[in-house]
């Protein structure tokens, strides 16, 4: 694993520490780094602590903590990698220790997690199946996506939420998110289909697109 | 020569069928068909097959597209702005801990850092509502 995103929640090593700041001077140029570089980012760690909490008041909380530990350790970043997604990797560890217990969130087994190969994309699907959900994603709604993405389970939320929305690769969102980067594909994969499904089962219950045949006239 | 490639699909020097060509497609569509994936040496029999089998291309093109739009929606929708506040409150924030780091490394005497604490029960009804409320009073003085 590299080293652009350490992070510990026990204390850093010797090496790191020591950088810590111990002068009024060496303080007040962390401060004034930190509100410079780190403070750009508010909104977007906003909107990624409102995918994990689902709620406003507990999404800035998560920000408001993510943004304590960061500058704390702010001396453990290494200037020139990742501010955002050290940041973010902040933000996921500290909602998965301090805030999943609170939320009771149901997670997913591991063995339903980790295997992509047991969701294998086995067939081919049909054109009226493509045309079908076409149709659907040029129908949609605002606010059926985001909806959508909060229903999911959170380990695939969030995969496709880092990859999709911030364009970060598996091995970035590996290192934000803390698993193997080729769990990660498993996460997107899966995470993009059951998106993709519950698309699709908001429009059925919308009476839209109810029986195949009707499409079947459209074709040239 | 390390063959520790992080996906595990296909064989190099084999043909690949059409349940590995559409278990790659994730890959081709995050660009992510790496050195650091998956070993380079079977990009070529993957191309080859998606050259030669028109059903495998044809779902590889509408998995492209539609992730291109579930990208775009998302995108759209999940963009909301930190509240005004929030920014206050980091400011704050950042200023309190600056000053307890000074306070920690002994610089303490030319900062002073009061915290008033105070927790409120209130029960209604047997549904029992706790309030914790914090504040930070800093003084410098230089």
């Amino acid at each position: 694993m590299s080293s652009d995103l350490v992070l510990s929640e026990s204390g850093a090593s010797t090496e790191i520490d020591v950088r810590r700041p111990v002068t009024a001077e060496q303080i007040a140029e962390q401060k004034a780094r930190f509100e410079r570089d780190a403070f750009q980012y508010t909104s977007q760690l906003y909107s990624a602590a409102l995918r994990y909490t689902k709620n406003a008041h507990d999404a800035q909380d998560l920000v408001q903590d993510t943004y304590a530990k960061a500058f704390t350790s702010f001396h453990q970043f290494q200037e020139g990698t990742n501010l955002k997604a050290w940041l973010y990797r902040i933000l996921s560890t500290t909602f998965i220790n301090s805030y999943r217990k609170a939320q009771r969130q149901p997670l997913i087994g591991s063995s339903e997690l980790e295997d992509w190969q047991i969701h294998k994309a086995a067939s081919h699907t049909s054109d009226q199946g493509k045309s079908a959900e076409d149709e659907v994603l040029e129908n949609l709604p605002d606010g059926d996506v985001k909806r959508a993405l909060a229903e999911i389970p959170e380990e695939f939320r969030m995969a496709v939420y880092f990859a999709d929305v911030e364009g970060y690769s598996y091995k970035e969102i590996a290192e934000i998110l803390n698993v193997p980067a080729g769990t990660i594909m498993s996460r997107l994969h899966r995470g993009r289909k059951l998106l993709r499904e519950l698309l699709a089962d908001y429009a059925k219950d919308r009476g839209f697109n109810k029986s195949p045949e009707t499409n079947v006239e459209k074709k040239p | 020569m390390t063959e520790n490639f992080i996906i595990a699909l296909g064989t190099p020097g084999e043909a690949v069928n059409c349940e590995q060509a559409l278990q790659s497609i994730t890959l081709f569509i995050d660009n992510e068909f790496t050195p650091e994936m998956i070993d380079p040496q079977l990009e070529a029999s993957f191309t080859i097959h998606f050259q030669e089998c028109p059903p495998c291309e044809s779902e590889k093109a509408h998995e492209e597209q539609v992730v291109k739009t579930l990208k775009n929606l998302l995108s759209q929708e999940c963009c909301e702005a930190a509240p005004a506040d929030l920014h206050a409150r980091l400011l704050q924030q950042t200023e309190f801990l600056a000053a307890q780091m000074a306070a920690e490394a002994g610089l303490g005497m030319s900062t002073q850092v009061t915290t008033t604490y105070s927790r409120t029960e209130i029960t209604i009804d047997g549904e029992t509502h706790i309030e914790i409320e914090t504040s930070h009073e800093i003084r410098h003085d230089f």
